[in-house]
């Protein structure tokens, strides 16, 4: 065995997000351990994500062809958009099956408190496709802290001159929590996003 | 919950009122957040899971808010344990106001740029602190900034002088004075340097607001009346003289 070809390995695990050297290291000792073909298999799927996977040319989910699954599929409303920062955010909606409209994934989130840098995302790319007509409504369904809220300002700005409905999902209490333990941002959020009952 | 063994010396408690700066994002759900403590000064924190909905941090990491803060680790650490932040004021009228907050973020920059890690400053935390309170009052916006720019370069003794002739002492007459960034100081005619093409022009009551900021509070300066041309003035002075020594 050459120590080489693991720390290689360590250090190329090290790259991905959320990732230390540590864990770099358990990663790397545990698919030593693998099965040949398990471990070729984690290889093969990598490989095959950046030869054939790609993003949406209109909404910027990941897909295998030019165009996604959601976006050609006819049974969706294609009068809604739903924009999201990450493509795992669409997942999860997805996975509520209560939405059948389209999606915009934006890859990413304004940040305020180190200037806006919207030319980082796919801003420019969503306001294209509300003013090509047909959208009656755009959900934002940025994550709910500040730069998803700064991104959802800037976005309801932008679509401002357009002849369509935007709204935001709205903030509550996490389902099964005690109001007790609620700080008092997310309660004061949870009041003004109140509706009435019956 | 970890076992903290309390005999342990090593393993401390630290306890400051502290606004949060910046956070980033780490791992699955954890935060690294920059805050600025008032009995400890700059200080990075680990929030552990802190990205999580059930999280007991809730919305006390986002920017501006001010907590009561509790670190936990060695001591020295570059990234203590941020074991609790409780919200004294969540600054959510600022932060839910993009206008607003982008107004506000590079105050804090230019606050943070000036700062040292691990450096108390009390007095300036108070500043940036009673800043925020009237940002969130909604006292007028470019007034606001301006002042705390000025008291805050005032506090750390690199303030632009711009009551008189740095040189000199002349006391400023006329419709306006000339401040030259180079020297961080206002010259008269006599004084300048021959040919400094870089000089800032600064009228009358522009001079004069660079004095009053200094010492009036913001909640006095909130009702005055300032032009919108001695704001600008007023302002790009500070620029120049912040970008020349800042
Ligand atoms: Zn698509
Ligand atoms: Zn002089």
């Amino acid at each position: 065995m050459s120590i080489g070809i693991v720390e290689n390995l360590i250090e190329q695990l090290s790259k991905l997000p959320g990732i230390g050297r540590k864990s770099a290291q358990r990663l790397a000792f545990f698919i030593m351990a693998m099965p040949d073909a398990e471990a070729r298999g984690i290889a093969d799927a990598i490989l095959a994500l950046k030869d054939k996977a790609r993003f949406c040319g209109q909404c910027f989910n990941i897909c295998e062809t030019g165009i996604c699954d959601i976006c050609s599929d006819a049974r969706r409303d294609a009068s809604k958009i739903c924009v999201v920062e990450e493509p795992s955010n669409l997942i999860v909606i997805e996975r509520t099956r209560s939405y059948r409209g389209l999606y915009h994934v934006l890859l990413g989130s304004l940040s305020p408190m180190d200037g806006l840098t919207p030319e980082r995302l796919k801003i420019r790319e969503l306001v294209t496709r509300v003013a090509h007509g047909g959208t009656e409504e755009v959900i934002i369904a940025t994550n709910p802290n500040t730069k998803g809220e700064a991104t959802a300002q800037y976005i309801a700005e932008l679509l401002k001159p357009f002849n369509v409905a935007v709204s935001r999902i709205a903030y509550g209490l996490p389902i099964g929590g005690d109001i007790e333990f609620a700080d008092e941002v997310t309660l004061a959020k949870s009041l003004e996003g109140r509706r009435t009952m019956g | 919950m970890r076992q903290v063994r309390l005999d342990d010396a090593a393993f401390m408690n630290q306890r400051s009122d502290a606004l949060v700066l910046k956070t980033r994002e780490y791992g699955d759900a954890d935060l690294i957040v920059t805050f600025f403590a008032r009995e400890l000064g700059i200080v990075n924190g680990f929030a552990k899971s802190a990205r999580k909905f059930r999280s007991r941090f809730g919305a006390s990491l986002e920017p501006l808010s001010h907590v009561r803060l509790t670190l936990m680790g060695k001591e020295g650490a570059a990234l203590p344990r941020i074991t609790q932040a409780d919200i004294i004021d969540s600054f959510r009228a600022i932060r839910e106001d993009l206008q607003l907050l982008l107004h506000v973020a590079p105050l804090a920059d230019f606050m943070a740029g000036m700062l040292h890690e691990h450096e108390p400053h009390p007095r300036r935390f108070d500043l940036f602190l009673a800043a925020l309170r009237s940002f969130e009052k909604g006292a007028p916006r470019e007034l606001v900034a301006l002042a705390f720019r000025v008291k805050f370069l005032w506090m750390t003794g690199y303030a632009p002088r711009t009551g008189g002739c740095g040189r000199c002492g002349a006391t400023f007459q006329g419709s306006f004075a000339l401040f030259y960034p180079t020297q961080g100081t206002v010259l008269c005619r006599n004084c300048a340097p021959e040919g400094e093409a870089e000089a800032v022009k600064l009228g009358a009551e522009a001079v004069k607001l660079l004095e009053t900021v200094k010492t009036r509070r913001f909640d006095e300066l909130a009702v005055m009346p300032v032009s919108g041309e001695a704001l600008a003035g007023a302002g790009r002075v500070i620029d120049a003289h912040v970008k020349r020594h800042g």
